[in-house]
């Protein structure tokens, strides 16, 4: 590498600065835009939160009013003040997989290296430069992995219960990181001081935050924010593999074997990973597993959905030993199956042609690929220090 | 009595009215109005081009608006307009709507929008805009496509100088454009392009058993191989380690 990683993350940062010009263009002269339709959505709730107005004001705002209250320069400021942010949030994420990747006995080389896998990845860098806030989430979940590294078990918990506040899916991790901090000869059934230290902290932040959200914003907060996303069926179409099935049955109330099948493959998954790989060495591999088994299973799935995974990737590769061939051979179903299904909804968004079918069949496609992801990354993960 | 058999007060009544059907007439066709309509774009993503003509409006200061109920199959995003009115300088013309404002809803399940696009009238003819979307239908045996027309728009003229010779409307326009001048006159029009037919795309309830059962066998199947590969993976580990 002739660059150093700071200079990396100075072009890094400059790439997207000069993506984030060049979306204004986009936006205004093609049909379909380059900045994300939430990007809109918050800076609505940012609005709001200026006319001391509620940010749930804002039809579709299903977020922590956090988000809203940090996007509030957007409004003062200057419209791109987000998409600095997240920018600059996905140069903080590289920092982050460096020191933790260091924490785990890589050489300062090969985390410098995992870390520009994300610093460059393209699908970062486009969805980050679209506006989309999920490198926040991102941040959030290494920052807690790395505080559970540094042993600060209270720290951890606090910033866990922060995660989750600022979007569901990393409680989907509790079970892993508590495991983790297990001792050999502690019982299973009593927690230790550690463990004790994390729930509490957690509980406390998540708590607190969201007692004070409902106090300045009511049951609107709690619906929109938590409610909203555990009884969500969107069967308007999406990546998942269940999107024609629930359209299909919009009309109909789902039968309880129907309900099961649908959710309970992922529960056991997630709860087998949460065991399988409790170990402190494991738990980024744990919580990679996981997020790829949450999106692969979820019966809503965007492309923003694949930072959760994206983002715990690079501090797993050093473990994985998974030929150059297979892999690219990996990348190369992912990225085909995705590209079938884009087709297939450009066809139906875009041309209003009855693609219904085809977009089921891709996500049949799409959903095999990242099984065999997550099947061969399982054969190929190393459970020791590889120096 | 005359030779028709005619009072001759039912006889100046029968040429006031005659004077009254010709003035209004003249008017009419003094106007000689026509709204041609352009849909640009296809799918879910529409924009609505209105062409509206007012051939030989000598009066200044005149606002022209069009009135269009849309079913509940089609809406207008009210953020989305509020978006483009606030930073789109070449969104020139006003759109606003009274209704549903749920973007997420099935067209089974929503309520109608009653929409107003209004601009002020430059030259004779001006260019009226709507960014329109269509919504999600439920499913149906065979599938296909449902048609939705879109609904011819009424046309109205509001100057500043009273127009004689059109009723003022009593059609309910939204803010701002319903406050833009005190009277709303329709005008008849002439138009070619205005009963314009949406094909909106919907499922097949006759794939329901097919993809329920393939996905869930296919999903229950994914998570088996899984947890398979789990346990094989950790019991190759544990005999390599012993």
């Amino acid at each position: 590498m002739s660059l150093t990683f700071a200079r990396h993350c100075i072009v890094a940062l400059t790439v997207r600065v000069i993506l984030i010009v060049y979306a204004n263009f986009h936006d205004n002269n093609f049909d379909v835009p380059y900045t994300d339709v939430d990007y809109k959505v918050f800076t609505d709730a940012a609005r709001h939160i200026i006319q001391r107005e509620s940010p749930f004001e804002r039809h579709t705002y299903r977020y922590t009013p956090l988000l809203a209250l940090l996007l509030t320069p957007n409004i003062l400021l200057h419209l791109d003040f987000g998409k600095l942010i997240f920018s600059l949030v996905d140069i903080l994420v590289s920092l982050l997989i460096k020191r933790i990747l260091i924490k785990q006995y890589c050489t300062r080389s090969t985390a410098e290296f995992c870390a520009l896998l994300w610093l460059y990845n393209p699908l970062t860098i486009v969805i980050s430069t679209r506006g989309n806030a999920d490198s926040l989430a991102v941040l959030l979940v290494l920052l807690t992995l790395s505080m559970l590294q540094n042993d600060n078990s209270l720290l951890t918990g606090v910033l866990h219960g922060l995660s989750i506040h600022f979007r569901l899916y990393p409680i989907a991790f509790s079970l892993a990181m508590y495991l983790s901090l297990h001792t050999k000869n502690q019982l299973i059934a009593l927690p230790n001081v550690k463990q004790v230290k994390l729930i509490l902290g957690c509980i406390l932040s998540l708590s607190l935050l969201t007692a004070s959200c409902y106090y300045f914003y009511g049951y609107k907060f709690l619906y929109e924010s938590l409610i909203y996303h555990l009884i969500r069926k969107d069967a308007r179409h999406n990546f998942s593999v269940y999107f024609y099935m629930q359209y299909l049955t919009a009309l109909q109330v789902s039968g309880i074997l129907q309900k099961i099948l649908t959710f309970l493959p992922q529960l056991v998954l997630l709860v087998i990973l949460s065991v399988r790989y409790s170990t402190k060495f494991s738990l980024p591999f744990a919580m990679f597993t996981q997020a790829l088994v949450m999106v692969t299973y979820n019966p809503v799935m965007t492309s923003q959905y694949f930072f959760w995974f994206l983002s715990l990737l690079p501090i797993c590769l050093t473990n994985l030993c998974l030929s150059k061939c297979r892999s690219i051979f990996l990348l190369g179903i992912w990225l085909i199956a995705q590209g079938l299904w884009l087709f297939a909804a450009y066809l139906l968004e875009f041309k209003g042609l009855n693609s219904f079918l085809y977009i089921w069949i891709a996500g049949l496609l799409f959903f095999m690929a990242n099984v065999k992801i997550l099947l061969d990354i399982i054969v190929g993960y190393r459970d020791i220090p590889q120096i | 009595m005359n030779l028709f058999g005619a009072t001759r007060r039912q006889a100046r009544l029968l040429i006031c009215a005659i004077f009254f059907f010709l003035h209004c007439i003249s008017i009419s066709i003094a106007f000689n109005a026509s709204v041609d309509l352009r849909v640009l774009g296809d799918g879910f993503h529409r924009r609505l081009e209105y062409h509206v003509n007012i051939g030989n409006l000598t009066k200044e200061n005149c606002y022209v608006a069009l009135f269009i109920e849309f079913s509940s199959a089609l809406y207008v995003n009210v953020d989305e307009l509020a978006d483009l009115h606030r930073f789109e300088k070449e969104f020139q013309n006003v759109v606003c709507s009274v209704g549903e404002t749920n973007i997420e809803l099935f067209a089974e399940k929503a309520m109608s929008q009653n929409v107003t696009v209004c601009s002020l009238l430059n030259n004779i003819t001006s260019i009226l805009t709507i960014p329109i979307h269509q919504r999600y239908q439920n499913a149906r045996e065979g599938g296909g496509y449902i048609n939705v027309s879109l609904p011819s728009p009424k046309l109205l003229l509001g100057c500043k100088e009273r127009v004689k010779g059109y009723r003022v409307s009593k059609v309910e326009l939204c803010l701002p454009c319903a406050d833009l001048v005190t009277k709303w006159r329709e005008i008849p029009y002439y138009s070619t392009t205005c009963n314009y037919v949406w094909q909106v795309p919907v499922g097949d309830l006759s794939h329901l058993t097919l993809v329920t059962n393939v996905t869930l066998l296919l999903t229950s199947l994914g998570a088996l191989f899984a947890l398979k590969r789990i346990w094989s993976n950790r019991s190759s580990r544990s005999k390599k380690e012993n």
